[in-house]
């Protein structure tokens, strides 16, 4: 096999341009001057056995077997038929090896390699053969025994997209499996192994979202992970059996050197092709709400129970910064955030006052956003009842009877409402409309709606049942039905979801992310197709939240309207620089620019240990981060999380991440508190950096940009 | 329901002072309930209101701590402190029921509560005009009334709105627990229509326990407005129990959690959440306009001094 590999790949090298294909009777190869993908032989179920990177001593793949895992389809009689279970056949042609399977069911695979490309592209496509058959998942790809990338097994991470992305310990260190259930909370479509500067992406790049399992398995034995991911078919759940599934999109896997925000960059190459971003960056976009494209910050605030606080905030004009929110989880007419929804109306205070407070906010450029509850709807409320809601909207279980009850505090009436029903859909228009039109807030925050996905069985309801993009597309057109509602209320109306749902960018203008953790996946696939909020901070939590929120390009969002009544004049200062840099100079950079590789920075910097929702993780003492606005401009930012001054280099090479190479002249500009946005010098492109101090809590801000 | 207008039309001849041997003092416009004994200052302990046929129970006078500085509260019922009601009043024994509230509309016909619920929406007395749920037989509680409706009822019978002050106190009935019945969320059920017990509806009158001074469902059915405007927290409240005014407030409290809030079947909630919403010492508020299918009230007949 090994010496098949080295003989195509010398005639790869003299053609230079077509990917090696080979089907030989010890297996199939798709190679080219970088990698190389080999399969088991036909007769052993042609599995994936072998990953290469050129550049590196060994192979990627270390399978226990020959008769390898490579795909997985589950029957809904309860049967599992895999690869090794049927003959196989291979073709090759042009770029692409074509693998089929026949017994109960047809199985064909088509792999590519582009010539230039590292990353294998494959989908599947399955049939059922015998009558009465039906599909329920489709595994695909299952790959066995993937070696640690770190030369120290325990150093490797898995990249975890969840919030804005993390990474985790190696399964075969913590010894339990890892799932990540897109798009529930897993909300991006990719997973990638790291260490020792390299990785191994996977990539579902699947452009109607559908719903997927992936899934992590360590074998301690073999010291190796299995990789797969399961695909729930469309309609698995209905009444005829599903006998036809192929993917929507590529199933994308490979090597590639770097880190998380290599992996990231792969992903967005292909994420800003998905039909959500097809309305094109938010700068860019005519329908994106100009007045949030430039917020300065985000306050929580109950107004229902405190507008006397905010009558206080409308004189004291917060932190002088026009342009704000204020999230308002007071205006329940019930008892509780949870279990009133979504009845709102009356408002707490009275319609009169709720709209009175609600223009005099808006006049000072505040804009309230009211809490809707988006998923379940309280059945005990008179509107649920008297319209049938139950009958009409409410998801049903798998065994098409039970009500889908919220596990949600304090109250269990919660009903989960189906985002595909006509009654729910219309129901969130019109508090929507409500909302907007007669109070006049600035939009909607929705909580629970676009990824606490469950698959509703009510045959009633016209959709499919379980399985697919029922759940996607069903939620991603009842925002489209709001979202046409609001605008026409009002066109500068603004929506916002929790939580983070890819699917949903182009009828959402915000983003709930939570915390920012080790791995900011999210902002540098997304950060210039939507907004991105949440993980609201207090001071008492000290400064590095609140610095992390802002170097990491999330609307700063505080608990109250007051601010921090209790903060030490000097930590408010603190806080006011960094929204006023925001303000005044680094909105187009940290509020909707493209996250670019964040720069090297050296010194003796220590490491800390810092908190997110998903557990501690380290990141060192001062951070930096690089964006760049649709002008080509290159925004560089640096935070010192410590009260002691740091000396730091730090470099980037502007030519690889933003096209600003050594050929091209360059204004830099620096932002200061004490002086605001001042040129700093003229330089060259390419390689940038420098050798500097920090202050104690301080930040560094500067832009680049190219002198015609 | 029927048989107390058979009484009341016994006792409106009597004009109210005696029963048995034994002569009771009673409020004008009311006569001493039939099983009536004496209570403080010789008034009968228990009387019916001639206009709504309203059973009162009297309520004597003492001293209590109201609220809590319980952390796992609500922050608007703290700070806990000592309140002394200086003069007995007579309850409502139950909740104004549609019955009761029957009987001022028909006295009253030309009163147009529609004004006095929020002017956006359409929210007075919704399950009497078939667009509620909830029941409109008589010997339920009233629902879907404002708390301006609620206080055009007791100008029309010469009643009053309790304080909050009185309410609790009442409520409580000499106790010092999360509910009057003890702090055992187990028994809630015994005394309250609460949650999914009340199978999200309201329930007839005074068919749970009532507490130790013979007010049924203080705690449940539904909310109670109370005369007050709604202040947040206690640091200003007046020791004496009269009802506090804030000229800039924009809600008015309610009192006692209702059907709607209570223990579900899972069983999932703190039994402090409960507490908070349907205990003695829970308070909620909403603009008066507010009308709900939870929200009705109760009345209270001061003997003297009083002024709510």
């Amino acid at each position: 096999m090994r010496n098949t590999i080295t003989a195509l790949l010398i005639i790869c090298c003299v053609t230079a341009a077509p990917p090696a294909l080979a089907v030989e009777a010890d297996g199939a190869t798709l190679a080219n001057d970088e990698v190389a993908y080999h399969w088991a032989p036909a007769q052993q179920g042609g599995g994936l056995i072998g990953i290469e990177d050129r550049g590196q001593p060994a192979g990627l793949l270390a399978p226990t077997t020959p008769a390898a895992a490579w795909w997985q389809v589950k029957l809904k009689d309860g049967r599992t038929i895999a690869n090794t279970d049927l003959p196989c056949q291979v073709d090759s042609q042009a770029e692409t090896l074509t693998f089929t399977w026949t017994g109960d069911i047809r199985v064909t695979v088509v792999a590519r390699l582009g010539a230039d490309e590292r990353l294998l592209k494959a989908r599947i496509r399955v049939d059922t053969v015998t009558e009465g058959a039906g599909l329920r998942d489709v595994v695909f790809p299952v790959i066995d025994g993937i070696r640690p990338l770190a030369e120290n097994a325990a150093d490797d991470r898995v990249l975890f997209a969840f919030r804005t992305g993390f990474t985790r310990p190696s399964p075969l260190v913590t010894g339990e499996p890892l799932k990540m259930k897109y798009c529930i909370e897993y909300n991006m479509q990719l997973a990638a192994l790291l260490g020792g500067g390299r990785g191994l992406y996977f990539g579902d790049h699947d452009p109607t979202a559908a719903w997927k399992d992936f899934s992590w398995t360590p074998d301690a034995d073999t010291q190796t992970l299995s990789y797969a991911v399961s695909h729930p078919v469309l309609d698995w759940g209905g009444p005829e059996p599903v006998t036809h599934y192929e993917s929507p999109g590529d199933c994308v896997l490979g090597p590639f050197q770097g880190d998380w925000y290599d992996a990231a960059r792969i992903y967005r190459r292909w994420a800003v092709t998905a039909p959500w971003c097809a309305k094109g960056p938010m700068v860019q976009r005519d329908d994106y709400p100009k007045w949030f494209l430039n917020i300065d910050y985000w306050a929580m605030g109950h107004m229902g129970d405190y507008l006397e606080q905010q009558r206080e905030f409308i004189k004291r004009d917060l932190f002088d910064f026009p342009i704000t929110v204020t999230h308002d989880y007071g205006h329940f007419n019930g008892w509780t955030i949870h279990d009133a929804g979504p009845e709102y109306f009356p408002p707490k205070p009275g319609s009169v006052n709720y709209q009175k407070v609600v223009s005099e906010l808006r006049d000072r450029g505040a804009r309230v956003l009211p809490y809707v509850m988006g998923w379940m709807w309280n059945g005990a409320s008179e509107d649920f009842r008297l319209r049938g809601a139950k009958e009409k909207g409410a998801m049903l279980g798998e065994d098409g009877e039970s009500v889908l009850w919220a596990e949600l505090e304090p109250s269990e009436e919660n009903i989960a409402m189906c985002p595909a029903s006509k009654i729910w859909r219309d129901k969130l228009t019109d508090v929507t409309v409500e909302f907007i039109q007669h109070y006049r807030t600035g939009g909607i925050y929705f909580d629970y709606f676009s990824t606490h996905m469950a698959d509703c069985f009510n045959p009633t309801h016209g959709h499919a049942l379980g399985g697919g993009d029922y759940w996607a597309r069903g939620v991603h057109d009842l925002f489209q039905q709001v979202w046409d509602g609001a605008r026409k209320a009002d066109p500068e109306a603004m929506l916002c979801a929790e939580d983070l749902a890819e699917f949903c960018i182009d009828v959402l203008d915000a983003a709930y992310v939570g915390i920012t953790a080790d791995a900011p996946v999210w902002q540098a696939v997304y950060h210039d197709y939507t907004q991105v909020f949440g993980g609201m901070h207090w001071m008492e939590q000290g400064q590095i939240p609140l610095s992390r929120q802002w170097l990491y390009g999330r609307i700063s969002q505080i608990p109250g309207t007051l601010g921090f009544p209790d903060a030490k004049p000097e930590t408010m200062e603190w806080y006011r620089d960094l929204l006023r840099c925001t303000h005044e100079f680094a909105r187009p950079y940290l509020g909707y620019g493209e996250m670019l590789r964040p720069p090297e920075i050296s010194g003796d910097i220590p490491m800390l240990t810092m908190e997110a929702a998903d557990g501690p993780f380290k990141a060192p003492a001062v951070e930096g981060t690089a964006w760049r606005t649709p002008d080509g401009s290159v925004g560089i930012f640096f935070i010192n999380y410590e009260d002691q001054a740091r000396q730091f280099t730090w470099k980037t090479d502007l030519g690889e991440i933003a096209g600003l190479d050594a050929a091209k002249r360059l204004q830099i500009t620096e932002w200061t508190a004490d002086n605001g946005a001042k040129p700093l010098k003229q330089t060259e492109g390419g390689i940038v950096g420098d050798t500097v101090e920090i202050p104690p809590h301080g930040m560094i801000a500067l832009k680049f940009e190219r002198i015609p | 329901m029927r048989t107390w207008t058979t009484i009341l039309l016994i006792f409106a001849v009597a004009a109210g002072t005696i029963t048995g041997a034994e002569t009771l003092k009673t409020p004008t416009g009311c006569v001493a309930a039939d099983n009536a004994k004496p209570g403080p200052e010789g008034y009968a302990d228990r009387v019916i209101h001639q206009k709504t046929g309203i059973e009162l129970i009297l309520i004597s006078s003492g001293t209590f701590v109201m609220g809590t500085d319980d952390r796992q509260a609500a922050s608007n019922v703290a700070p806990a402190h000592e309140v002394t009601i200086s003069q007995p009043f007579y309850m409502g024994k139950t909740e104004v029921s549609n019955g009761q509230y029957r009987r001022f509309m028909e006295a009253q016909p030309d009163y147009d509560g529609e004004a006095d619920v929020d002017p956006a929406y359409d929210l007075y007395l919704l399950h009497f005009k078939d667009k509620s749920v909830m029941s409109s037989e008589d010997e339920y509680p009233v629902v879907w009334v404002g708390w301006h409706n609620a206080m055009a009822f007791c100008a029309w019978a010469g009643l009053k709105l309790p304080s909050e002050a009185q309410w609790e106190y009442a409520c409580r009935a000499g106790t010092t627990t999360a509910y009057s019945f003890g702090d055992d969320e187990e028994n809630l059920h015994d005394y309250a229509w609460a949650d999914l017990a009340a199978e999200h509806l309201t329930h007839p009158v005074a068919t749970k326990l009532p507490n130790r001074w013979g007010l049924h469902d203080m705690h449940g059915n539904v909310w109670e407005w109370c005369a007050d405007d709604y202040i947040y927290r206690y640091e200003t409240a007046p020791s004496d129990g009269s009802v506090r005014r804030d000229p800039t407030a924009q809600t008015k409290p309610l009192r006692g959690g209702s059907w709607s809030t209570g223990p579900g079947v899972n069983r999932k909630t703190p039994a402090w959440f409960y507490s908070t919403a349907m205990g003695s010492v829970a308070r909620f508020h909403v603009a008066p306009g507010n009308a709900w299918q939870d929200r009705g009230f109760r009345v209270i007949l001061p003997l003297k001094g009083t002024t709510p």
